[in-house]
């Protein structure tokens, strides 16, 4: 599935909101996720391509997961982006 | 000479100057494999965050959890091996990849992204040190000192004795860097941008600093002895008084008849009554409402009509001398397109700082157009309607990423409006957050007494019993938890309230300038220690009647 998430959080795709998706990855192991901005792709479970995405505050970016269980991880993805998971 | 340099963790510390030098790399290596040293450097983190476990502090755990992951990248692992296939020696082969991510990520336009970089240099200055089988051997000191530097890592200062830490002058960091985030945390006074000249701090020697203005002096350069702190802080509020001084529209405030000085401010609604406040003999604006300028200008107010207004004020008053209130919108202050309309209660609803931050492009905008007028000044800023400290830390958030595009701006005074009796009830839970608290007796009476403050005869519901004993649990929080604390209710500007309040203890009270003459003169043929007779009756009262007796007693 893909889908465009609006980034909510305080300030962009930074350190923390980037470890909490790496950390999803590894709870999520069977669903492949990637996102993407501006036609730049970063594999989630690499934080320095994430940050390397240069997403701010208020960007839209497209999260990309394909594999078994990709329902609940997008639900995971998208509230780590607009920032209501902490 | 005095030196200065930019303000990076506000408050005074003093300690021996020690530089801090990494020591530099060797040339045998003692690990060689990538996976090896992954290994060990994993150990280390996480004999770290075993010892960092009982701060509690999510600063730190957060830096070490991103280090970690990027320790643990794919990504990373797989250019390092690639490099060593090829041939490269394992230190080499960290130098330049990380070389390339350090150079992506300082590319990237955002300043907090970049400053990530330093999350990346931290890691690689382990990894090498590491990778020669080496620990660092940090410093061990046995008494206070202030640390030197061209640049700490978090992850040093983590392992620093911090006990014996008064201060840290660094050549580099911005505000936002994690660095100054955790000497934030530790409340660490630093001094940051003085790269050309920490290494020419005489080490050995006595030396102050002031986080909150970037001014650093040492023994040799003109800071007195131990002994005569009484005196120097004796002569600093002198000259601060002459500042005033030579200001002379303002005036130096009054003394009671026994002697305590009290400052008389003026709140300040439109623009065009400045020249009210600079007549009144008021010594600043305690409480510009900036709202009514938003009001005023309809809903396609410009930034650059803002910015005008913002620097007609700080050219007639200093903007140390005034309290710039963020917008408070809502209620009975709705702004067409931002405040709901649909609300059952909007008193209760969203408002002031809730809706700053629901809508936050309202409160980036207003700290960018602050920022762009006060020049380079310090700002002191009032958040209006606080119910926790998790709304002062998400303002701080945003300040300092508007910030980074502005060098050289001090970090503004964070102050909070105190006008909900839960907070009024709980200030020691913001004093690390905050550098001032305002009274705002208007709200805090409404929400106290559930007393809608647009009816009439509301007037003298501060004097119900319940409602004085909140406000002294006000004034006594603030003082336990050493904030400074004004008055800026319509309170403090009548004879009644302005008595009652100094005999509370409070000794700092805004009020619409046209009130400042009467209530000056009022109090400087009043005692204190009166007022204070008369607040410890109010303050046994059992009802409101009794209390407006014994005021009006007292007062006349």
């Amino acid at each position: 599935m893909e889908q465009i998430v609006k980034m909510g959080d305080g300030v962009g795709l930074h350190g923390r909101p980037g470890v909490l998706l790496v950390d999803l990855c590894r709870k999520f192991p069977d669903s492949h996720i990637v996102i993407c901005k501006d036609g730049k792709e970063a594999q989630a479970t690499s934080l320095l391509n994430l940050l390397a995405l240069g997403v701010v505050r208020g960007d839209n970016v497209t999260v990309r997961i394909e594999g078994g269980d990709e329902e609940s991880a997008f639900a995971r993805a998208k509230a780590i982006l607009s920032g209501e998971a902490r | 000479m005095r030196f200065t340099g930019i303000p990076g963790v506000s408050g005074i510390g003093e300690g021996e100057i020690i530089h801090f030098l990494r020591s530099s790399y060797q040339d045998n290596t003692t690990v060689t494999s990538w996976e090896e040293l992954v290994a060990i450097a994993g150990k280390e983190f996480s004999e770290l965050q075993c010892e960092v476990k009982n701060g509690g502090d999510d600063d730190w755990h957060s830096i070490i959890n991103i280090q970690v992951e990027i320790l643990n990248d794919p990504a990373l692992s797989e250019e390092i091996s690639t490099s060593i296939q090829k041939g490269s020696a394992l230190p080499d082969a960290v130098r330049s990849v990380f070389a390339f991510w350090k150079e992506r990520l300082q590319s990237i336009p955002d300043g907090y992204l970049s400053e990530r970089v330093q999350d990346l240099k931290d890691l690689e200055e382990r990894l090498l040190r590491l990778a020669k089988g080496g620990k660092i051997s940090l410093p061990v000191f046995d008494r206070h000192v202030i640390l030197a530097a061209s640049e700490l890592f978090p992850s040093e200062l983590l392992q620093f004795d911090r006990r014996w830490i008064r201060g840290l002058v660094l050549g580099s960091g911005s505000i936002s860097s994690h660095i100054v985030l955790l000497a934030k945390a530790f409340r660490i006074p630093t001094v940051l941008g003085a790269a050309d000249f920490w290494a020419e701090l005489p080490e050995g020697e006595r030396m102050r600093l002031d986080g909150s203005n970037g001014e650093i002096v040492w023994a040799s350069n003109g800071l007195p002895d131990a002994g005569q702190e009484l005196h120097v802080q004796h002569q600093t509020n002198e000259v601060s008084v002459k500042a005033v001084d030579s200001q002379p529209c303002l005036s130096r405030g009054v003394y009671t008849a026994d002697g305590i000085k009290i400052k008389l401010l003026a709140n300040l609604d439109i623009i065009d009554d400045l020249h009210k406040v600079k007549e009144s003999g008021a010594q600043g604006v305690g409480l510009f409402r900036t709202e009514f300028i938003y009001l005023a200008g309809g809903a396609d107010f410009s930034e650059e009509d803002e910015l005008e207004i913002y620097k007609d004020l700080f050219s007639e008053i200093s903007s140390e001398k005034v309290v710039v209130r963020l917008l408070d919108l809502g209620s009975d202050k709705p702004w067409p397109g931002v405040t709901l309309t649909t609300e059952a209660n909007p008193a209760l609803g969203i408002r002031g700082i809730r809706l700053l931050l629901k809508e936050r492009w309202l409160l980036e905008r207003q700290l960018r157009v602050l920022f762009r007028a006060v020049g380079k000044k310090q700002l002191s800023l009032l958040l209006p309607m606080v119910g926790n400290v998790s709304e002062i830390k998400a303002v701080h958030e945003i300040i300092n990423i508007i910030l980074q595009k502005f060098p050289g701006l001090p970090y503004p005074k964070v102050g909070a409006m105190v006008e909900i009796p839960a907070i009024a009830m709980a200030l020691d839970s913001l004093k690390s957050d905050v550098d001032f608290v305002s009274l705002g007796t208007n709200d805090l009476t409404q929400y106290g007494m559930a007393l809608d403050r647009a009816l009439p005869g509301t007037g003298d519901a501060w004097l119900e019993p319940g409602m004085f004993r909140l406000l002294e649990q006000g004034v006594k929080g603030a003082r336990h938890a050493k904030l400074p604390l004004s008055v800026c209710g319509e309170l403090a500007g009548t004879i009644p309230g302005a008595m009652a309040l100094i005999g509370l203890g409070v000794r700092k009270l805004s009020m619409t300038p046209t009130q400042i003459p009467a209530i000056h003169d009022f109090i400087s043929k009043t005692k204190a220690e009166e007022c204070r007779t008369l607040t410890k009756k109010l303050l046994k009262s059992i009802n409101k009647a009794d209390s407006l007796a014994l005021l009006l007693a007292a007062s006349l």
